[in-house]
């Protein structure tokens, strides 16, 4: 027997002749990965073959994967997901996949498995979205949707969302994705404009959700800070903030479940305007 | 009637453990086993060493004196006495008689699991591998739990250093490998052991990469 023979019959891990981490078959390893998130078991597949075929089993997977992914998977031509073993199933919906004309995104999170969505202002009901002298529309690429809805001015502020959707059994947060101010680039850094940022000190804004089967939620947020406040610093303006509107709970994920969503400060005795509509998300609640 | 029916199980290192019939059904291997008729003699278990068999007989007898505690405080069904009731009775919320008594109950569960599943690594591995073999699903679970937090967080690299994985060969004992290969310096049984070892542990630097980009969409 040679030198590197011997090396080898000691065993995979060496010193000692009795089984490790690295002997341990791949029916073991994959009840491991049960515990561990994808991004935890794909930078694992790499350690030996049995990790990496653990790394690659379906009955692993399955468990990530959302219980009503075929509803995802309905999203794309069936071409697309035909013949995908589970964990290509899972990278393929944990990527954004637009739906609604491209106005709307949903998709797997990674670590938690739990089905996330965003939809654009374009595919909400903006009053006075039309006239330019209230609101316009900005291409930028700090949205996802590449197009934000910018309030000049106006005094009826209403925007307004729906969506009709299977979620899987849970909690879920909706917010508006919202941003005082007005931004560009100048020489390469970022500015931001205040020019026509009023009115949403002096009375809140309301933030309201319901559900089809008569689930609601509401809060009222004022968006900006008094003047006096400026002296600190003003933490509203000039970022973008997510304004949670409430909770809903899907008890079962078979029936689709619409949820509207809106946000109005109609109080028409003041104009309030320098605002950046990009988005709501609806998010699983941790 | 006759008291409860004993059964007797073997170990790789040839001793022998009596167990009653409640325990020996944990472990859906052995209950298969005897009502597939090889419950009168002995039962072999050429997989399990008697030290790690002590410990899986620990946790059986655990689960069914659990299991006799938890029908006095909740209303727990004769047809739930399989090794799914474990999993339950954790997620189960207590009813709101028995609520006090049943809490004791799952906290001391929980203390005891602890204590239990505290063993150097390789007790785990072995551990893990006996519960798989066993098909003892509530010990899987906790092992393999258990052995996953060993390793989140870590990178392969460093999983390699603490579980002492030596699976990557120096260049010089591949190449070396690969000549006695070539000129057939192995006895059958070193050949086949040295192919199965390469074939299991080592990645070519194209495998590697292979790897390393089918698995880069979660990662990055």
């Amino acid at each position: 027997m040679g030198a590197a023979l011997s090396n080898l019959t000691e065993g995979a891990n060496g010193s000692t002749d009795r089984p490790g981490l690295g002997d341990i078959p791949e029916s073991c390893v994959a009840h491991v990965f049960m515990h561990l998130t994808p991004p935890e078991i794909c930078n694992l597949a790499r350690l030996n073959w049995a990790f990496r075929r653990a790394a690659t089993s379906d009955a692993v997977w399955e468990a990530k994967l959302p219980p009503n992914y075929q509803y995802l998977l309905d999203l794309f031509p069936p071409d697309r997901y035909r013949n995908l073993c589970k964990k290509d199933i899972f990278a393929l919906i944990s990527r954004p996949i637009p739906f609604d004309d491209g106005n709307k995104e949903v998709w797997v999170d990674r670590v938690t498995g739990g089905v996330c969505m965003s939809i654009s202002a374009k595919a909400l009901s903006i009053t006075g979205i039309e006239d330019r002298r209230y609101w316009n529309w900005i291409t930028t690429e700090e949205s996802r949707f590449h197009e934000v809805a910018f309030l000049q001015q106006v005094w009826w502020f209403e925007v307004d969302g729906s969506v009709k959707f299977s979620f899987p059994a849970g909690v879920y947060t909706v917010s508006f994705r919202i941003h005082l101010g007005r931004f560009f680039k100048r020489l390469g850094r970022r500015v931001c404009s205040f020019e026509h940022t009023h009115g949403w000190d002096i009375k809140p804004v309301r933030f309201e959700l319901s559900t089809s089967d008569g689930q609601q939620a509401a809060c009222n947020c004022c968006l900006d800070e008094s003047e006096k406040d400026d002296a600190n610093g003003n933490h509203k303006r000039g970022y973008w903030i997510e304004y949670k509107v409430g909770e809903f709970t899907v008890s079962d994920s078979e029936d689709a479940m619409e949820v509207r969503f809106s946000m109005k400060q109609i109080d028409c005795t003041h104009s309030k305007g320098g605002l950046c509509v990009d988005s709501v998300f609806i998010l699983p609640s941790n | 009637m006759a008291s409860a029916k004993v059964f007797v199980l073997r170990t790789c290192d040839g001793e022998t453990f009596e167990i009653d019939e409640s325990v020996a059904y944990v472990s859906e291997t052995i209950k298969n086993m005897i009502e597939d008729g090889f419950g009168h003699d002995l039962i072999p278990l050429p997989n399990v060493s008697s030290k790690i068999l002590l410990k899986v007989i620990e946790y059986c007898r655990k689960h069914v004196s659990n299991f006799e505690s938890s029908k006095k405080t909740s209303n727990g069904d004769e047809k739930d006495k399989d090794n799914d009731s474990w999993k339950k009775e954790k997620e189960a919320v207590p009813e709101v008689e028995k609520d006090a008594e049943e809490k004791a109950r799952v906290e001391e569960l929980k203390e005891w699991e602890t204590t239990f599943i505290d063993i150097d690594q390789q007790v785990l591995f072995d551990l893990l591998q006996a519960a798989n073999y066993l098909n003892i699903k509530g010990l899987l679970v906790m092992a393999a739990e258990k052995a996953a937090s060993m390793i989140r967080g870590k990178t392969p690299e460093q999983i390699r250093e603490t579980f002492n994985i030596k699976n990557d060969f120096t260049p010089e004992e591949y190449e070396d490998i690969r000549k006695k290969d070539a000129m057939n310096d192995f006895t059958p049984e070193e050949y086949e052991e040295i192919r199965k070892k390469i074939a299991d542990n080592h990645f070519t630097p194209e495998e590697y990469e292979q790897i390393r980009k089918e698995n880069a969409w979660a990662i990055e």
